[in-house]
């Protein structure tokens, strides 16, 4: 308690007054600098929770493959690596790249081409391995980008770059600066939620870091969803107490909070009292939303019957068209287990079987549903793997570790023009046309949404920041 | 001293002139060249002394009587001379480094006269103060005009450094110029002529032709230069353009030459797909295949922006305010922007006079969106009043069509949704002739296929989703679940429940080990399964028009005596040592060989006691055992038990050589059951040995396997 009277106190100090004083001086003295169209230039005010421009896409849902999908077994066919199957990794295509602890004692990097079958898909010639049949069909829907690249090769640090635009933690969270761009969309709901999904393969651990609001206002943070019979715990009023009687207790609660809100300023309060406030009308739109037991059969026929079993892949996104379609800005899925470091074909097969059908069943309903074209929909991991294998080494079998100079993602939806994008080298190990950076795909999915990333910023700590922080280029070659 | 500055300053200023005058054929020394480059140094000191002296002059009195004004007038007599050899310096300076390479001729030779008429000026100035000073309108005209002249020929220097708009550009709008439309693009003419007339032309037209190069006409560019022809499309590097502009920058020979505006990937990537193809000066963009490189550059580059402008005025704001509630959101799209977008949440909140309330702002709706709101067919007269509506949702809304033909008024919707909707193939008449409409969504509507065929013949121009047809899909249905899974090890007798999600779907069990089947098996009812012995659960789930499910297959293990206490007698692996108690803690391993709920063994076997307080009579001890050959983790080679009065005095009561398997098979738990006399006995002595070479299908071949194991049953 001591603590928040000193901030308080600190709120109205004698620098901040001045400082405010300076400003109101300042500002008489100055408004003409600040008049924006003073000269015919059109500086667009910072932040008022709308797009800059005309946006393609409204929404987003992120479909995370935590943990590292092998881009070699899915998505980039390199038919060399299978010519040169247990042969060393040219030390002129390595060109030094780091190595993980997990492969830097091994004496031999041999090469291991994928045991899975590739071919070409849809009217943009898309490569898909055996392990997408689904995929394959909505490739003409879809981008793969092919080139993407990180900084990062340890699994914490490159999904907290993915979530925050940053590799350390706690700065605010992709879904978050969407929220505080263009804020929420339906006011029943939160405007960023978190779905979990775990699969058979080799885990990562998700943290709640990667959705966390940062510095940001905190009714921004995502607000993960339970993945058990009931989404949303805690949302039934008790027995005896009916909805005019949690009004009456919601309004006295609000008005003890603002009073201690005039005494101590903490902004803070605030924001509980809006979420006092989501959370009641939460309590109808909620079970509105999530309720799955009124699906038609086509639409379980579609995600396949594991969409109606809480928890799974399946269910999960066909909760988060449910989501989206009402108007929920950000949707977030992390689904686990891609970490194929020692049997990754046996576990990716899984992986495959439990995401694949309904991945491609959320673009398909979406599409029919007419909302395909404002949501946009990115389905990748934090990294790609290696070219050569960790551990024994054999046709059907083989394990992969961390890549990071190159790897696969696909995008579809509001904006995106589907296709393939850019090019790697016939090792599959660097990029030869193309790259797109972690902070090139934060800056690319802004604009589809509207949002200049260079704009969209935070003052914090006497800088201003941004998801890309100091770089970032939209990638106008996927752009519709 | 002054004279001495004056005659220098004569020396310079017919130099000047001079070298003006023959500048064509003028030669400078590397040495000199040094000296033009202080040209940009030097500069600024001329400008600034003119500027003070030009003030100074207006301020000088008419007569000298004090000594004050005599020294004022000294004062301004040094400022003048002062800025008439620095000005002759700096113009002899720049005379010098104009001929070097790379400048825009025209400004050059329009900076190079304003330098020389500023120069001679201030020398002239200078030379006759004494007449212009006796004058206050000569003064003032003098004054006036030198300080116009600085300002031109300074400005002209600086946009001959910083590039021609450098000072007015953050005036400028930065609304890029007009595009042509892809279709109409030629390649020359819109993609590479641009870069030629940015990066090169400024050193290569008829008036500065470097390397006797010229690229303003198709003609000259054929020609090429002093060192022959620009490109060569057979030659690997396609000849001397793509070569030069590929050599490092530190190249002599590089260009655009360093210090000049680089060309960007994308320019460079234009000028070599051009001139791989051919090089042709007719090309159109649109003739191109679509996977051709340039094509796609084109495409990226000559994109028209396809934001819509919106011609109608932006509605009120306090309107906009008044009209937004919880369930009815309006927005602009975009910042400035006056067209809204309107979205409907909540069915159960909705009515018609929330629809009928938008009438203030009806001009300015472009994006309506009533998913799943009880809208009825009345409603689309509202809708038809929104006239400048793009994009209509009425998915599963209640409309039956009836009223379609109303929405033809909206003569700009291009996007209309209408899934899950009880259309009638009557009505569908009225979507014909709808050239505006670019994309219908039909999915999961009550219409025939041949009705829709039918629709989409008539609407030829439209995008017509049907969607997904679950039809003609039969899918397999997901293994039944368990609901209480922690009762896999039961003291009492218990019950199982299991659950399955689909609608209308069965579960068939068994409890003897054999499959079930869909005519005989029992069903599985709310009430549950009841057991009462150790047994092992097989149940599927059916459902006409679906694949039945996998078998789920279940262990139940009726607890037996629990041991008093337990010592191993060779330490698990430490890494899955989870405590030997666990062993008879009454419940089993997950199938998570990482989860610590197993005891892992690979270099050593398990070798296990187990004491009792009270002597049992021991018939059959079961061991649960996780596989997963994936993982490395087998089946164990050999099971035995010993058992007996004490630890010194055991005897072998059973040995079991399970079953090996010969090929990889997905994860599962198993009970490996020994069976033998009765016995009566205080302790058991528990082994089992793990496998000491993989098999040779295994990916691990010749390595050791692992054996995990979590609670053994004592009956």
């Amino acid at each position: 308690m001591e603590k928040e009277i000193l901030e308080h106190g600190l709120n109205t100090n004698r620098r901040k007054f001045l400082s405010k004083l300076g400003i109101g001086i300042g500002s008489a003295a100055l408004g003409s600098l600040l008049m924006p169209d003073l000269f015919g230039s059109k500086e667009e005010a910072i932040m008022t929770g709308l797009p800059h421009f005309a946006p393609k896409a409204k929404r987003v849902i992120y479909l995370f493959q935590n943990g590292a999908p092998s881009q070699l077994d899915l998505f980039d066919y390199k038919p060399k690596l299978n010519e040169m199957f247990g042969q060393e990794l040219p030390a002129s295509i390595r060109m030094g790249q780091r190595l993980t602890g997990m492969t830097s004692g091994q004496a031999s990097y041999p090469l291991a081409g994928s045991v899975f079958k590739f071919s070409q898909h849809g009217e943009h010639g898309t490569w898909l391995s055996e392990l997408l049949p689904y995929t394959s069909k909505i490739a003409n829907d879809i981008c793969v980008i092919k080139t993407m690249h990180t900084e990062a090769i340890n699994h914490d640090p490159a999904l907290t770059f993915f979530q925050t635009g940053a590799q350390v933690g706690n700065r605010p969270s992709f879904g978050s600066w969407l929220s505080y761009g263009l804020g929420s969309e339906n006011k029943n709901l939160p405007a960023f939620c978190v779905l979990l999904s775990q699969g058979k393969g080799n885990g990562q651990g998700v943290y709640s870091k990667l959705w966390t609001n940062g510095f940001l206002d905190a009714t921004h943070q995502g607000v993960q969803f339970s993945s058990g019979e009931n989404p949303v715990l805690y949302l039934n009023n008790p027995d005896a107490i009916d909805k005019a009687d949690r009004r009456k207790m919601l309004d006295q609660v609000a008005a003890l909070n603002n009073e201690s809100y005039n005494t101590f300023g903490d902004p803070e309060i605030q924001a509980k009292i809006q979420q006092y406030e989501m959370a009641f009308r939460m309590q109808t739109a909620v079970p509105e939303v999530t309720d799955l037991r009124n699906e038609p059969k086509d639409v379980i026929k579609m995600y396949g019957p594991d969409c109606l079993i809480p928890g799974t892949y399946a269910a999960n996104c066909l909760l988060a068209r449910k989501l989206s379609e009402n108007g929920v800005r950000f949707v977030q899925l992390y689904h686990q287990g891609w970490d194929g470091h020692g049997n990754l074909p046996g576990e990716i097969r899984g992986q495959c079987k439990d995401t694949d059908q309904a991945s491609a069943a959320l673009i398909t309903d979406l599409k029919q549903r007419g909302l395909l074209d404002e949501t946009l929909v990115i389905w990748g991991g934090e990294f790609g793997r290696t070219n050569f294998c960790q551990g024994p080494l054999t046709r059907e079998m083989y394990g992969r570790d961390h890549h990071p100079r190159c790897f696969s993602i696909w995008m579809a939806g509001g904006g995106i023009k589907p296709g393939v994008y850019g090019e790697t080298d016939e090792f599959g190990y660097n990029i030869t046309e193309n790259p797109v950076h972690v902070n090139d795909f934060h800056a690319t999915a802004l604009h589809l949404l509207g949002l200049d990333h260079e704009k969209l910023t935070y003052k914090h700590l006497g800088r201003r920041y941004r998801l890309t922080d100091v770089a970032g280029k939209v990638v106008k070659g996927i752009l519709a | 001293m002054k004279n001495v500055v004056y005659n220098i300053t004569l020396g310079i200023n017919s130099l000047l002139v001079f070298l003006v005058l023959f500048s064509e054929s003028l030669l400078i020394p590397s040495w000199l060249q040094v000296v033009g480059r202080m040209h940009p140094l030097l500069l600024h000191f001329p400008i600034v002394l003119l500027v003070i002296a030009a003030v100074w002059e207006l301020f000088l009195p008419k007569k000298i009587a004090t000594k004050e004004e005599s020294l004022k007038t000294e004062i301004g007599d040094y400022l003048l001379l002062s800025a008439a050899i620095t000005a002759a310096l700096s113009a002899l300076m720049g005379l010098f480094l104009s001929q070097e390479e790379g400048y825009n001729a025209e400004a050059i030779a329009w900076h190079k006269w304003t330098g020389v008429v500023v120069s001679t000026a201030a020398f002239g100035w200078f030379t006759f103060k004494k007449t212009i000073r006796a004058s206050l309108l000569l003064s003032r005209l003098v004054s006036g005009a030198s300080l116009a002249a600085i300002i031109l020929a300074g400005h002209q220097g600086a946009n001959i450094t910083h590039g021609e708009d450098f000072l007015t550009a953050p005036l400028q709008s930065k609304n890029e110029e007009a595009k042509v439309p892809l279709e109409d693009a030629v390649v020359f003419t819109d993609l590479v002529k641009p870069i030629l007339e940015k990066k090169c032309i400024n050193c290569h037209n008829s008036q500065k032709s470097k390397g006797e190069l010229l690229m303003e006409t198709p003609e000259q560019l054929l020609k090429g230069g002093k060192h022959g022809k620009l490109w060569n499309a057979d030659s690997a590097d396609l000849g001397l353009l793509v070569h030069r502009i590929h050599l490092p920058m530190d190249a002599k020979e590089h260009m655009p030459p360093a210090g000049k505006p680089q060309l960007t990937s994308d320019e460079i990537a234009i000028l070599r797909y051009w001139i791989k193809s051919g090089a042709d000066f007719k090309q159109k963009v649109n003739e191109l295949a679509g996977s051709d490189p340039l094509k796609i550059l084109a495409e990226s580059l000559l994109k028209t922006s396809e934001v819509e402008t919106y011609t109608f005025k932006a509605a009120n704001e306090g309107t906009i305010k008044k009209l937004n509630t919880n369930y009815r959101v309006i927005a602009p799209l975009a910042l400035g922007s006056p067209a809204l977008s309107v979205d409907f949440f909540g069915a159960s909140q909705f009515d018609n006079t929330q629809l009928k309330a938008l009438q203030d702002i009806n001009t300015q709706i472009v994006q309506l969106n009533l998913n799943k709101m009880p809208v009825k067919d009345e409603d689309l007269k509202t809708i038809a009043g929104f006239e400048n509506l793009r994009k209509l949702n009425l998915s599963f809304t209640q409309i039956t069509g009836r009223t379609l033909n109303e929405l033809k008024n909206l003569k700009f919707l291009h996007t209309l949704s209408l899934s899950g909707t009880k259309l009638k193939n009557a009505d569908l008449a009225a979507l014909k002739d709808w050239p505006a409409l670019k994309a219908l969504k039909l999915w999961n509507v009550s219409l025939a296929k041949k009705d829709i065929m039918a629709l989409k013949s008539v609407l030829s121009r439209t995008d017509i989703e049907t969607g997904f047809d679950g039809d003609t899909v039969i899918a397999q249905l997901s293994m039944p679940i368990l609901v209480n899974d922690d009762m896999q090890v039961f003291q009492e007798d218990t019950k199982i429940k299991l659950k399955h999600y689909v609608n209308g779907a069965v579960i068939r069990y068994t409890l003897d080990g054999t499959a079930p089947d869909s005519l005989t098996s029992p069903i599985y009812t709310e009430e549950g399964i009841l057991i009462n012995k150790t047994a092992v659960l097989n149940a599927k789930v059916y459902l006409d028009g679906w694949i039945s499910s996998d078998t789920l297959t279940q262990q139940f293990y009726r607890a037996g005596f629990r041991a008093d206490s337990i010592r191993l007698a060779q330490q698990p692996h430490p890494q899955y040592s989870g405590k030997g108690k666990m062993l008879f803690d009454g419940k089993l391993g997950d199938k998570n060989f990482k989860s610590g709920k197993w005891l892992g063994f690979k270099e050593t076997f398990f070798e296990g006691y187990a004491y009792f307080n009270q002597p049992i009579r021991v018939s059959k001890v079961t061991f649960s055992a996780l596989i997963d050959i994936g993982s490395y983790i087998m089946p164990p080679t050999e099971l035995q038990v010993w058992g007996g009065s004490s630890a010194s005095d055991l005897v072998l009561l059973k040995t079991l050589n399970p079953q090996q398997p010969d090929k990889i098979s997905p994860m599962n738990l198993q009970g490996f059951e020994c069976s033998f006399n009765p016995k009566q006995v205080r302790v058991l002595k528990l082994v089992g040995k793990s496998v000491q070479k993989l098999p040779t299908w295994h990916p691990g071949k010749g390595d050791k396997g692992w054996f995990f194991v979590d609670e053994v049953f004592v009956n």
